[in-house]
């Protein structure tokens, strides 16, 4: 069902990846509702803000860390479940796009759920300018570039809020 | 402290070395062995070197193997360009790798880059430097490049044995403690230890952090490229997948299990750690393929749950144990 192409005025586009597309859409859509209007949600980004103060307003912070680092587990499992569709995968695999999803959310700054959707835009266009413009080989370079350029330059990232 | 009690101090340095020399008497007909001791020395001059910045200075660097691979791109293509032998490339990629540290530590640390960003961003940097060395086709390419084989060439550094090559990077280990252990007694060591334990208090001070994290980066950088060139002769080729962000991490593992900031911690993580991660990998490599680093792995997270501060201090304790059982509580060092 999800192999072969869709054609959009002239745009060959893998349906495998239209539909990793729109599940992740759909997925970060339901976390920034998680997070903003749900009372885990509003724990969790307590917890990350002030763990005193938030432990004091009745936040059991050992079940609230518990939660965010099951919720990320599934939600990064959710991912991979959606990449092996169109690229290939190996049991090493862990580190690279570990690193990458670290240069998206620097990119982003920490806390920021719409800031994370621009800036997984940005890091995917100059991966793609990279490989089409400047050399097929420096797709990765052209990302680590970033990453390395906005640490030092604008540490909380484009969006963040610490 | 009189002469005993100092005698009694170095006398596990003197065991270690004196066994350290004749284990290539007991072990050097089998090449296959030879490389396994090499390996875990080799291991051991890396976690050595981290332990400055890592250690003592508690910045998390991810990046070993960037500097690894730059000395060893600096000597190797040295010696196939221009036939520079590389013992001097050792020194000259050292340098390079200490430049490049400078280069990239300036920026870091002027711009505060601390704790979780300066580990990314240094494993960033492992990535950076394996794709450009991908591109660069007139140093590195996805082709490997043999260096020229010499059956034993003291020139070229190549050998036909492995034993040569232990001793070089034994002689590597001895400078890194020895460089260790200098610095842990010197100002910058202890200016190191309080920035380590926390920056603004120490800048209150009046420690310059920049300065000091600058310098145990470039000191770290030089014996890690040092150790690259020897690297990249022990092989007898080089290839940008030197540049390996999974094997950085594990230099850093090795520094932290060791020991944070204890001179011979790293090390002692190094032989314990890498000779039975080895010694699993020979044994279950037959039956159950990568079982041993599953095993591996496990052991990583017990100790990181019940020794946070490293097996060091374990074997100190069992060390005073003992010499209070031997010598009595007099002399316990």
């Amino acid at each position: 069902m999800i192999q072969g192409n869709i054609q959009i005025g002239g745009i060959n586009i893998l349906t495998s990846r239209l539909i990793a597309a729109a599940v992740s859409v759909v997925a970060i859509f339901l976390v920034y509702l998680f997070l903003m209007k749900t009372w885990p949600g509003r724990a969790i980004r307590a917890a990350s803000d002030d763990l005193d103060a938030a432990s004091l307003a009745g936040v059991n912070y050992r079940q609230t860390y518990a939660l965010s680092f099951g919720l990320g587990t599934a939600l990064t499992a959710l991912a991979g479940g959606l990449l092996m569709t169109f690229q290939q995968v190996d049991p090493t695999m862990g580190l690279r796009f570990g690193l990458l999803s670290w240069c998206v959310l620097a990119l982003a700054g920490l806390g920021s759920v719409p800031g994370l959707l621009i800036s997984g835009v940005i890091v995917g266009g100059a991966e793609a300018l990279a490989m089409s413009v400047w050399d097929p080989r420096s797709r990765l370079l052209a990302v680590y570039l970033i990453f390395i350029l906005v640490l030092w330059l604008r540490p909380r990232g484009l969006f963040g809020r610490k | 402290m009189n002469t005993k009690q100092r005698t009694i101090k170095m006398l596990p340095l003197l065991v270690g070395l004196v066994v350290a020399l004749i284990v290539p008497l007991i072990v050097g007909k089998n090449q296959y062995n030879m490389v396994l001791v090499t390996t875990v020395l080799f291991y051991g001059v890396l976690a050595t070197a981290w332990n400055i910045i890592g250690g003592m200075a508690g910045q998390l660097d991810l990046a070993a193997w960037a500097y690894l691979g730059l000395g060893a791109f600096t000597s190797g293509t040295l010696l196939l360009r221009w036939n520079v032998t590389p013992w001097l490339g050792m020194i000259l990629g050292g340098l390079v790798a200490a430049g490049f540290a400078a280069l990239v530590g300036y920026p870091l640390f002027r711009f505060g880059v601390k704790e979780v960003w300066y580990a990314l961003s240094s494993a960033a940097l492992v990535e950076v430097l394996r794709v450009a060395f991908l591109m660069w086709d007139e140093v590195g390419g996805p082709v490997e490049r043999y260096l020229p084989f010499h059956r034993a060439s003291w020139y070229h550094m190549r050998f036909a044995s492995y034993v040569p090559y232990y001793y070089i990077v034994l002689g590597l280990l001895l400078i890194a403690l020895f460089v260790n252990y200098r610095i842990s007694r010197s100002k910058l060591g202890y200016y190191l230890l309080a920035l380590g334990e926390s920056e603004d208090a120490a800048e209150v001070i009046g420690v310059d952090a920049r300065a000091c994290k600058l310098k145990a980066l470039m000191i770290y950088a030089f014996i890690v490229g040092a150790t690259g060139a020897v690297y990249a002769c022990l092989f007898g080729f080089i290839h940008p997948s030197f540049f390996n962000t999974a094997q950085s991490t594990e230099v850093a593992i090795l520094g932290i299990i060791g020991g944070m900031g204890i001179v011979y911690g790293p090390l002692l993580a190094a032989i314990i750690l890498v000779s039975g991660r080895e010694f699993m990998r020979a044994n279950l490599g037959s039956s159950l393929e990568s079982l041993y680093l599953a095993i591996y792995a496990v052991v990583l997270i017990v100790i990181a749950l019940f020794r946070p501060q490293g097996i060091a201090p374990l074997f100190r304790k069992a060390y005073d144990w003992l010499l209070s059982r031997v010598v009595g509580e007099r002399y316990a060092a």
